[in-house]
């Protein structure tokens, strides 16, 4: 097996140099020279030519700027197995994990077999798959393929993870997760290392954004060095301004209840970021994740120190007033949640409506009312049956309704409420339906320069109603208070 | 006159089939990439409608259950919808799999989904098919009496498919399948047995379809 693994390291890294000749012709000429303006596209793309012509779409090669890379699907495809294999290898030699061994036998009885659902942990499944995803994403990405091309290239990496991969069963959620919440994941961190990066910088400043950057998005970073694009100077070849971009930082305590008080509960810290790329209503945007909100959350003193993230990337919007005070949009959704009170995850598209009220010259109110379909979603459950797994999967539909106040032009938040209801149909765990609803409401007060305080309150329930066995009802008060800052 | 010429092409059909068979295949793919030069991306548009017959194989898997078999049967499909470009279609899809023992049906499947096919080449007709929408499964159980027992659920499903438009007239075009459906039921009350635990099919089919354009 270690020379099966030995032997296919060699034959992709033959494949890697043997697939990258554009590189060596351009680190061979000056950093520095590569002002890439209509001429140098043309004497760069006349060295290259052969590959350009059927794979650079002739748009492509009108408008851009900079390395300007021709898509590669070869080459993708290529890293998505190097992902593959490097995760098997990274699980079977340092952490001797049983499931890696794999071989032609797990294969065919992987093939035969085919899906079925798997008993991991509600982390392991509803993050660290959609995060293996997103680098399968990335990848695609990286190597000049758009957002839907990329898509397929997720699925499909999946899918070899899951046949190939692993010596137990494809997981059917596991595919969907990998897939839904690694385009979600992908994109938004693909997006966020574009505003880090910068081909214009040089020196310490340069290697610091180009580190950055390939932490948020690893493939791109590690196709920037291949290609050399990490030494280039000159113009970006990437979207470095989306229109708006802000970043607010809280902080504070959380303290989270059961029934209907706070008394029974426990108090943590917590740091929270959400990233919003892009103004919906500034913007004649076109392409998905042209403008997206990404929030995280990290638990302090807690066995769950991801708490939160979720992704609301807009696939599509159209302005249904010719004031743009109404779009129309279609967005896609990714959350985990993941605290002592409450395992929920969801992979989804919503279609809604978001408005804009101006109130003054400095105030705005926003609204967003929209239905859910869930593809499949990971609830809680008292009853799984399912090996050590502690939540149902299943798919659904739901609802929500949300008002903002908001600070015009900098969209600092005054004031939030919202209520969100989801009903989870069962088709793996307790047979059963799953009601889960959440309202909120959040306020913040700026007190000096970017900086503010805040205060939070929410309350889940979730209702489950299962075939089998007797209903059940969990409700959790939240209270948050925290400082804020917001970078814009 | 007539015998010269006929006699060697039965003699050639008797000595080589094979041979017959491949020029059968020659014609066909020269019809085909002629047929794949002379379509455009323009009978693309507007309102579309396909139908077609598949052969299937499906396994039917709980978490609880023993060894399943793949089950060999016939499905059929049928998606219309309306073109959102010249390279997206979306509309709806049904389809029904039947599995049967001699007389005897053992499986249905029937399922109804929200589809998109997508194809790549503007000038191709290769295409890409994903669908996701809901899908109820029957099983037939023998009964040690001789008798039989009907179980049915209803649950999500989701489809990946690929096919090739071959246009042989203008709007109309011979379309091969191949595709998957998974249908995740949940849990099924087999009657008099017990309940079978989180019930998934994948059922794998290969076809001809007809497209209307």
């Amino acid at each position: 097996m270690r020379r099966i693994s030995a032997l296919v390291a060699a034959l992709l890294l033959v494949g890697a140099v043997v697939a990258v000749p554009p590189v060596a012709a351009q680190a061979a000429q000056p950093v520095g020279s590569l002002q890439c303006d209509s001429s140098c596209l043309s004497a760069k793309f006349v060295v290259s030519a052969p590959v350009v012509a059927d794979s650079l779409p002739v748009s492509q090669s009108a408008t851009c700027q900079g390395p300007c890379h021709p898509k590669r699907v070869d080459l993708a495809v290529l890293q998505v197995v190097f992902v593959n294999y490097l995760v098997g290898t990274f699980n079977r030699f340092l952490r001797n994990e049983p499931f890696t061994y794999v071989g032609p036998e797990t294969w065919a009885t992987n093939l035969r077999e085919g899906f079925n659902w798997d008993d991991n942990n509600f982390q392991t499944n509803q993050f660290a798959h959609p995060f293996h995803g997103s680098i399968y994403f990335g990848a695609g990405r990286a190597n000049g393929l758009d957002f839907w091309e990329s898509i397929p290239l997720t699925a499909g990496g999946s899918l070899m993870w899951e046949y190939l991969g692993e010596s137990h069963r494809p997981a059917f959620n596991d595919w969907i997760a990998t897939t839904m919440g690694g385009v979600a994941l992908g994109e938004s961190f693909l997006r966020l290392s574009s505003l880090v990066l910068n081909n214009e910088s040089t020196g310490r400043t340069r290697a610091l954004k180009e580190i950055a950057g390939a932490l948020l998005s690893p493939m791109r970073g590690f196709n920037r060095l291949m290609r050399s694009d990490v030494s280039y100077i000159g113009p970006s070849d990437f979207e470095r301004d989306p229109g708006f971009f802000a970043i607010r930082v809280d902080a504070g305590a959380r303290a989270v209840g059961e029934g209907s008080s706070l008394e029974n509960g426990q108090t943590h810290g917590f740091l929270s970021f959400d990233f919003q790329y892009g103004d919906m209503f500034a913007r004649d945007y076109r392409k998905p994740f042209d403008t997206f909100r990404l929030s995280v959350q990290l638990n302090g003193r807690n066995e769950k120190k991801i708490g939160r993230v979720q992704v609301e990337g807009v696939l599509y919007s159209s302005e249904l007033t010719p004031t743009t005070k109404h779009l129309f949009t279609v967005w896609h959704n990714y959350d985990y949640i993941n605290n002592d009170a409450l395992e929920f995850g969801r992979n989804g598209v919503t279609i809604g409506v978001n408005s804009r009220f101006p109130v003054s010259d400095k105030l705005e109110i926003r609204t967003t009312l929209g239905g859910n379909i869930i593809v499949l979603g990971g609830i809680n459950s008292e009853f799984v049956g399912v090996a050590d797994r502690s939540y149902d999967f299943g798919p659904g539909i739901g609802f929500q309704v949300a008002a903002r106040l908001l600070r015009r032009g900098s969209l600092f938040r005054y004031l939030a409420v919202g209520y969100n209801v989801d009903w989870i149909h069962t088709v793996s765990g307790a047979d059963g339906e799953h009601l889960a609803q959440l309202a909120f409401i959040n306020t913040s007060v700026p007190v000096w320069g970017t900086l503010g305080i805040g205060a939070d309150a929410s309350v889940s329930l979730r209702n489950s109603y299962f075939r089998k066995f007797p209903d059940s009802e969990t409700r959790n008060p939240q209270l948050r208070l925290y400082l804020t800052w917001w970078l814009q | 006159m007539v015998a010269p010429v006929r006699r060697p092409i039965e003699a050639v059909a008797r000595i080589s089939p094979r041979l017959t068979a491949l020029t059968g295949l020659i014609m066909l793919a020269s019809v085909m990439v002629h047929s794949v030069e002379a379509q455009g991306s323009d009978h693309r548009r507007g309102f579309w409608i396909q139908g077609g017959v598949m052969a299937a194989a499906n396994r039917t898997d709980c978490s609880n259950c023993g060894e399943f078999n793949w089950d060999e049967g016939v499905a059929v499909f049928l998606r219309a919808g309306g073109t959102i470009s010249p390279h997206v279609l979306m509309g709806a899809e049904a389809y029904g799999f039947r599995q049967t023992d001699g007389e005897v049906t053992k499986t249905e499947i029937q399922g109804l989904m929200a589809i998109a096919e997508w194809y790549p080449w503007l000038h191709l007709g290769g295409f890409v098919k994903v669908g996701i929408g809901v899908a109820n499964l029957d099983l037939f159980v023998s009964t040690l009496d001789g008798g039989s027992t009907q179980s049915s659920k209803t649950g999500m499903a989701i489809s990946l498919g690929l096919g090739w438009d071959i246009q042989v007239t203008n709007g109309i075009s011979i379309t091969p399948v191949i595709n998957t459906y998974i249908n995740a039921v949940g849990d099924l009350d087999v009657e008099p047995f017990g309940t079978a635990d989180n019930v998934l099919t994948t059922l794998l089919t290969a076809g001809v379809g007809v497209t209307f354009h």
